[in-house]
């Protein structure tokens, strides 16, 4: 008797560590994703307010001023307004498709910032596949913005989400081939191989074309100007999102801009160097120590440079945009095809060709 | 916590950023005001009445552009192990 309740109180007590383990394990993975999402939330808020400004500089005349100081929370002022605003579901549309879209556009985008690294060992999930999950969950986004499209009893916007999905899944594989020409030098690890030189290692110099398909495409994808025509505000009325209102089309809003960040980021670890100081040590001897990258103090610096060359990308993309005219879906088409993807592919024969020579 | 340990992290994040939209119209569904008329559920078309059904015939290269692009995507995907293994495959015939 005296053994059986002494077990049994072994087994209680081993029961209730196991779970505390269990709970404690949920919260040591809880707290890196959490802060994930709010750093990414302060950085769009940051690209709104810096297209806002950038675009009142290119057009000579003063950004948002009123809400907070020099305007910093206009985006959020923006994303509350739209939370008050009336959820019009238009009759006789789709109702739970016309709510998923915006919702499976938001999530595919949000889910592929769990492979940047951000510094070194700063990765969330650090998988092997990593950047070929990037590609993969970026094609579901045109999904999203078929269903928004349909859903919507609207002509205009069944056309324009048709268009959209048209334009999203044709710069995919120049994106796609761009990355398999990188991947093909560096096998372990894409930001490392970039750090040996300092600023004449980046890939950016090693694959010039590769750099410029990259940047095409990846303006195409995330639709902005000149690539704008599905959510051109003459000539579409917005395309997809016409009927969308209130809070659904916010999520619009974020996704594209969410979309933008995480193509910056993306153009900074595979062709800027990611997170490497990048001034060549031969000059600066002592910057070799940082150059190390370890404490808390060189994490620090790694994000901070990451946010540096993700943020001069993002400023050219934003010039872009209040730059060049807007084109047209068949000459945008057939750039994607006829042009990008021939080039692509022979970036990528380049490449395997100075591989092979080298070796 | 599921089979494969490096996604666990993968997984939690998806059900975290799905949480994401479902706040959004819960508190949208809060703090909206609601009232209800003909005009607002009628579509846009330019500020006319819409005319005939909305779920027109498109133009079937819409259609031929997700075919080809299943093609190409099923061809990078091909293309990927090859790449990875370059250095002890090289080119066919070398």
């Amino acid at each position: 008797m005296i053994i059986y309740t002494t077990e049994v109180q072994d087994i209680n007590s081993f029961y209730r560590l196991e779970s505390l383990k269990e709970v404690y394990g949920i919260i040591w993975m809880l707290v890196p994703i959490l802060t994930l999402v709010l750093g990414i939330t302060i950085g769009v808020l940051v690209i709104v307010w810096l297209e806002r400004e950038i675009s009142a500089g290119i057009q000579q005349r003063i950004g948002p001023e009123y809400a907070g100081p020099l305007g910093i929370l206009q985006a959020l002022a923006d994303g509350t307004k739209l939370l008050f605003k009336e959820n019009i579901l238009p009759s006789r549309g789709n109702t739970r498709l016309f709510s998923i879209g915006p919702s499976i556009a938001v999530i595919s985008i949000l889910l592929n910032f769990a492979v940047i690294p951000f510094s070194s060992r700063l990765i969330l999930a650090d998988l092997n596949i990593g950047i070929f999950l990037w590609i993969a969950i970026s094609s579901i986004a045109p999904v999203g913005l078929l269903m928004s499209g349909y859903g919507s009893n609207n002509k205009y916007s069944f056309l324009g989400g048709l268009r959209a999905a048209a334009q999203s899944i044709s710069y995919e594989i120049p994106l796609t081939l761009c990355v398999l020409s990188i991947s093909l030098r560096a096998i372990l690890d894409i930001v490392e191989a970039q750090s040996k030189y300092g600023f004449w290692g980046w890939n950016l110099w090693r694959q010039p074309i590769g750099f410029i398909v990259f940047l095409i495409s990846s303006l195409a994808e995330c639709e902005r100007l000149p690539f704008d025509l599905p959510e051109a505000e003459e000539e579409l009325v917005a395309g997809y999102q016409t009927e969308y209102s209130g809070i659904k089309f916010g999520l619009f809003y974020v996704a594209s801009y969410l979309n933008l960040l995480l193509s910056s980021l993306f153009v900074t670890v595979l062709y800027l160097g990611g997170w490497n100081i990048s001034i060549p040590y031969i000059f600066v001897p002592e910057l070799f120590e940082i150059n190390k990258m370890n404490g808390i103090f060189g994490t620090t610096i790694g994000i901070f440079i990451t946010l540096t060359k993700t943020y001069l990308f993002l400023f050219i993309s934003i010039a872009t945009r209040w730059t060049l005219p807007r084109l047209r879906m068949d000459q945008l088409l057939n750039l994607g095809w006829k042009f990008l993807l021939p080039i692509s592919l022979g970036n990528l024969l380049l490449t395997t060709s100075f591989q092979l020579l080298s070796l | 916590m599921f089979l494969l340990y490096e996604y666990d992290i993968f997984w939690a994040f998806l059900i975290i950023s799905s949480a994401i939209p479902i706040l959004a119209f819960l508190i949208s569904g809060v703090l909206v005001p609601v009232r209800k008329g003909p005009e607002k559920l009628s579509s846009y078309e330019s500020g006319i009445e819409p005319m005939g059904d909305a779920w027109l015939q498109f133009r079937i290269r819409y259609y031929m552009f997700a075919l080809v692009f299943v093609v190409f995507d099923v061809e990078t995907v091909f293309l990927y192990p090859w790449t990875m293994s370059f250095d002890v495959l090289g080119y066919p015939y070398s």
